[in-house]
């Protein structure tokens, strides 16, 4: 990969990566050294990429295999409780979605199990095919299809419960999500 | 296709992406031009897609500063070469030993200028072998208290041209068993200078005070010694002149 070839891709797609990697790890500092550890193996190990259509599709596919590397050492990466399911709630509506903050959305994301997270995450960045969706999961697309929708679904439960707690003036806490059941009963 | 099997396809549908191409897509969304129900859910379903990945992009949003990151990483890391890999390294070592040691008799006895060597291979490796950094960091000041940690060169004299300036981070380096504190420092324009810093007392004649200027290879290099440092920068972007503007 050359220097222009290297600046383009910096430019075209390392939002959409940083983005992604900040869903998987759920930490903005490890997000930026998970973007700068995979543009670091393109400029090393750029040359194994024989198809530069592919060239998206390689870098989010590197830094998920690197994600996986870190999370397989178990070092860097904190571990996420994940909440219970709420099923009695009702779904949560456009207009309760826009009072919510970015960050709440972002919080009620980085709640959900990892294999829920990272479709809905490729799902919203909107960047890849759902072949190319696949290829990065190492998944097959009814599965990846599958697991986005249930994603979605627990996703605006999650909502439904901090929207209910902004409707009642309770000072919206992903931590406290797990009040939800008195809340809601 | 029933509406069950509709919702489930439709639910992955992203507005504008490309998935209206898709066979399965083009017949779900062709369902919901029969299907008033289908078509209400459907309706709903984009709105909160919309609503959340609009609230989402923002909040996983880069920091200013990565881009910036990312395009100095290209000035210094270079692609590892086949004989860099692993496989080929052991009897490449065993060869460069043998190499090492000849050249070495051949230094002692024809008492070659020992900073000419040096700053030869420092231009060679910053230029072509230099794949990666032991700290990167844009803070000089983070650099400077890593390297103290190390127990390297840490207590620079900087060039008044290099005061201030961003660094990109550091490499520490030997050179005949002394510790070679390799800075890299990022100048205007984008260009990438190397700074390195060794011992004096390894040199037999190490340069003056006044810095030296000499092309070596496709670097321009300055070569200068203060307080018992010999400092040498090495640069593939700038000029003779960029260099000499430094102090």
């Amino acid at each position: 990969v050359n220097e222009a070839d290297y600046e383009q891709a910096v430019t075209a797609h390392y939002e959409a990566l940083y983005a992604f990697g900040y869903s998987l790890t759920a930490n903005a500092d490890e997000a930026g050294e998970l973007t700068q550890e995979t543009y670091s193996r393109l400029l090393t190990k750029g040359g194994q990429l024989r198809d530069v259509s592919r060239l998206k599709s390689w870098l989010f596919t590197t830094l998920y295999r690197t994600f996986l590397g870190w999370k397989r050492r178990q070092t860097r990466l904190p571990h996420l409780e994940i909440g219970s399911v709420e099923h009695e709630l009702p779904p949560v509506t456009p207009a309760q979605v826009d009072v919510l903050q970015n960050e709440t959305i972002r919080a009620a994301l980085f709640e959900l199990e990892e294999h829920y997270r990272v479709p809905l995450t490729l799902f919203y960045l909107n960047e890849n095919s759902y072949e190319e969706i696949a290829t990065i999961l190492s998944l097959p697309v009814g599965t990846v299809m599958s697991r986005l929708s249930r994603a979605k679904t627990l996703l605006r439960q999650r909502l439904a419960g901090l929207a209910l707690q902004q409707d009642q003036a309770v000072p919206v806490s992903i931590v406290s999500i797990a009040s939800r059941n008195r809340l809601s009963s | 296709m029933n509406s069950e099997e509709a919702k489930l396809i439709l639910q992955a549908y992203r507005q504008g992406s490309g998935d209206e191409l898709e066979p399965q897509f083009r017949a779900a969304l062709e369902h919901t031009q029969r299907d008033p129900e289908l078509a209400r859910w459907f309706a709903q379903e984009q709105a909160l897609d919309q609503r959340i990945g609009a609230k989402l992009k923002p909040a996983l949003a880069a920091p200013a500063s990565l881009q910036a990151r990312l395009l100095a990483q290209a000035k210094i890391i270079r692609p590892v070469r086949w004989w860099q890999q692993p496989a080929p390294r052991i009897a490449l070592a065993a060869g460069i030993a043998l190499l090492l040691t000849v050249a070495a008799v051949w230094f002692y006895t024809t008492r070659a200028d020992g900073f000419r060597q040096y700053r030869a291979v420092m231009a060679d490796f910053t230029a072509n072998k230099l794949d990666r950094l032991d700290l990167m960091s844009r803070d000089v000041a983070e650099v400077r208290r890593w390297l103290a940690q190390k127990k390297a060169h840490a207590d620079l004299i900087l060039p008044a041209g290099l005061k201030g300036r961003p660094s990109l981070g550091c490499r520490l380096l030997d050179w005949r068993g002394r510790k070679v504190s390799l800075i890299c420092f990022e100048l205007e324009n984008r260009q990438v200078a190397h700074l390195l810093v060794v011992d004096s007392a390894v040199f037999e004649q190490s340069p003056a005070a006044q810095p030296l200027f000499q092309q070596v290879g496709g670097m321009q290099t300055a070569g200068w010694s203060r307080g018992g440092k010999t400092y040498l920068i090495a640069s593939k972007d700038a000029t003779q002149l960029d260099l000499m503007k430094l102090f």
